[in-house]
């Protein structure tokens, strides 16, 4: 188990927004949580990166607890998030980002060698390496947002909704993108709502409402539930 | 040469000089403003406390030791304000980390009060005094002085900010706090550097109007952090260079308004500028980001 989750609860203010929540990734999987608007995804993963004080419970990553730690000590034991509507550096340069990504590393020569991989496998990147993020289109910093994470090298990879707002050619390209990350060696726990995307990549999902798990299940058990069906893929 | 010409190339010496005064005090200044994304009403107190500081050590010490020291212990007090005034309140609605600093900036100014007293004092004239003249132009070495200090700070600056680890984790926490610390950046140990970076030098140009015009008075402190808010918004927030150049031109645009109107257009002359520009293009003219209602 690479990252665990038990028993967590959160508040904003006199709002809970996480009930006693219990979620976990073993190394080499991808795991999904689906949930609507609201449900409570972007807290259960700004909990897990520090940024967020939960009420009580436990978060630990390799078997030892990452509760109290501050973000940047997060990221440098292995762990990075992708954020919620990608958050590129807007007004600094494609290479730039990707150096910010960097940032905990100190291995010049290879992080250089990591930027030219990653433009080779996003040509985009490349292309716009000397340009500013903030004028690529929403898939593009997508791609620039997955790349930079990785830069990190990390373990495991936290995706806040990697389909948000984007077109569905761009969405195929990303979830393909997700599962080369995975072969590579790197775990993946991903939050959506776009569930059937996320069930479809994914090994395991849970299912997340009102900041409670209800369901927690093999991804292909839950494409095939009826509930789910109707409440997560329209049908 | 023509006596207008050599009236005209005068006022411009004059206010390229006093331009980079301004963009000196700015520079520091501009990127504690991103960081916040609102005046810093200690700023302006605080390179004048620094430049106080400065003018009794030079009783006592040798004159680069006594500003080294000034501009050091300005940025030791602008790490304290950051830790007691602003850290504290960084998550408060906009208004309370306005009202805690200019607390500071009343602390600041009382303790100055107290150890100056409340008239202007006599600045030694640190800067060359004499001219060369060329054609009846009149080139006041300390002009140049003063244009090549900022040039300095301002290149070297803009260098650390690109090219240098600390420098782009900077730029980062000055776009997003939060996702710089997904980058693994310790956020909060390099903020303080920034507030460090805004009071050191913040001195330098303290000490470079005070020399300039012989005179420290506590007036500076506001005046300052007008003129240093001014030149952040006219140059673009977010660079650099942007507070260097609007440093600049304020300047010259002063100086001309009472080299050829009078004197009295002198601070009209500024900030029509700005609302000029600024109605041109809204985020100042090599701004990154836009700036927000205050
Ligand atoms: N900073 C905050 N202060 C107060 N309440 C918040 C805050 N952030 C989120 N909430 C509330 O907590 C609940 C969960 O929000 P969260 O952003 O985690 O949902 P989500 O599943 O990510 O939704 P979405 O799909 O819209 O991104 C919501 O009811 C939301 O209104
Ligand atoms: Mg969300």
């Amino acid at each position: 188990m690479i990252l665990s989750v038990e028993n967590l609860w959160m508040y904003y203010g006199q709002v809970q927004a996480l009930h006693d929540v219990s979620v976990y990734a073993d190394e080499g999987e991808i795991v999904a949580v689906i949930g609507l608007n609201g449900a409570g995804k972007t807290t259960l993963l700004k909990t897990i990166m520090g940024q967020e004080k939960p009420a009580s419970g436990k978060i630990s990553f390799k078997g030892t607890s990452i509760l109290g730690k501050s973000t940047n000590d997060i990221v440098k034991e292995g762990i990075a998030l992708v954020p919620e509507g990608r958050q590129v550096f807007a007004t600094l340069s494609v290479y730039d980002n990707l150096m910010a990504g960097a940032y905990i590393r100190n291995d010049n020569k290879e992080i250089q060698q990591d930027i030219e991989k990653y433009c080779k496998r996003f040509p985009i990147l490349g292309e716009r390496l000397n340009q500013r993020a903030g004028y690529m289109s929403g898939g593009e910093q997508q791609m620039l947002a997955l790349a930079r994470a990785l830069m990190s090298r990390p373990k495991i990879m936290l995706l806040d909704e990697p389909s948000l707002g984007l077109a569905p050619v761009i969405i195929k390209e990303v979830y393909e993108i997700i599962e080369e990350i995975r072969k590579e060696g790197t775990t993946i726990f991903l939050v959506e709502q776009n569930a059937k995307r996320a069930l479809s990549v994914s090994d395991r999902a849970y299912i997340l409402v009102n900041g409670e798990i209800t369901m927690s299940e093999k991804s292909e058990t839950l494409l095939n539930n009826d509930a789910v069906r109707r409440a997560y893929l329209g049908v | 040469m023509n006596p207008d010409l050599i009236y005209f190339f005068q006022t411009l010496l004059n206010g390229l000089a006093v331009g980079s005064m301004y963009s000196m005090i700015a520079v520091g200044y501009s990127m504690v403003y991103c960081l916040l994304n609102r005046v810093n009403f200690a700023h302006g107190d605080l390179y004048v406390f620094g430049t106080f500081i400065s003018f009794s050590m030079m009783q006592i010490f040798p004159i680069p030791a006594a500003i080294l020291f000034a501009c050091l212990l300005a940025g030791l007090i602008g790490m304290t304000i950051e830790r007691t005034v602003y850290r504290p309140v960084r998550d408060a609605f906009r208004l309370v980390p306005m009202i805690s600093a200019l607390g500071a900036a009343l602390v600041l100014r009382t303790i100055a009060q107290i150890v100056w007293g409340t008239e202007a004092l006599a600045f030694p004239s640190l800067l060359p005094g004499g001219y060369l003249e060329i054609a009846g132009l009149k080139l006041f070495y300390k002009n140049f002085v003063i244009i090549g200090i900022s040039l300095f700070i301002v290149i070297g600056l803009t260098c650390f900010m690109r090219y240098t680890k600390l420098g782009r984790a900077t730029q980062c926490i000055v776009e997003s706090l939060s996702t710089a610390s997904l980058m693994g950046i310790p956020i909060n140990r390099i903020i303080p550097l920034i507030y460090a970076l805004g009071g050191f030098f913040g001195v330098v140009g303290g000490v470079a109007y005070s020399s300039y015009y012989g005179v420290v008075s506590m007036d500076m402190g506001i005046w300052g952090t007008i003129k240093a808010w001014a030149a952040v918004i006219l140059g673009g927030v977010g660079t650099t260079y942007g507070a260097f150049i609007g440093g600049l031109i304020l300047g010259l645009a002063e100086t001309f308004a009472s080299g050829y109107l009078s004197s009295a257009y002198k601070e009209a002359v500024g900030y029509i500028v700005i609302i000029a520009i600024l109605m041109l293009k809204p985020t100042g003219l090599l701004g990154k980001k836009r700036i927000e209602k205050v």
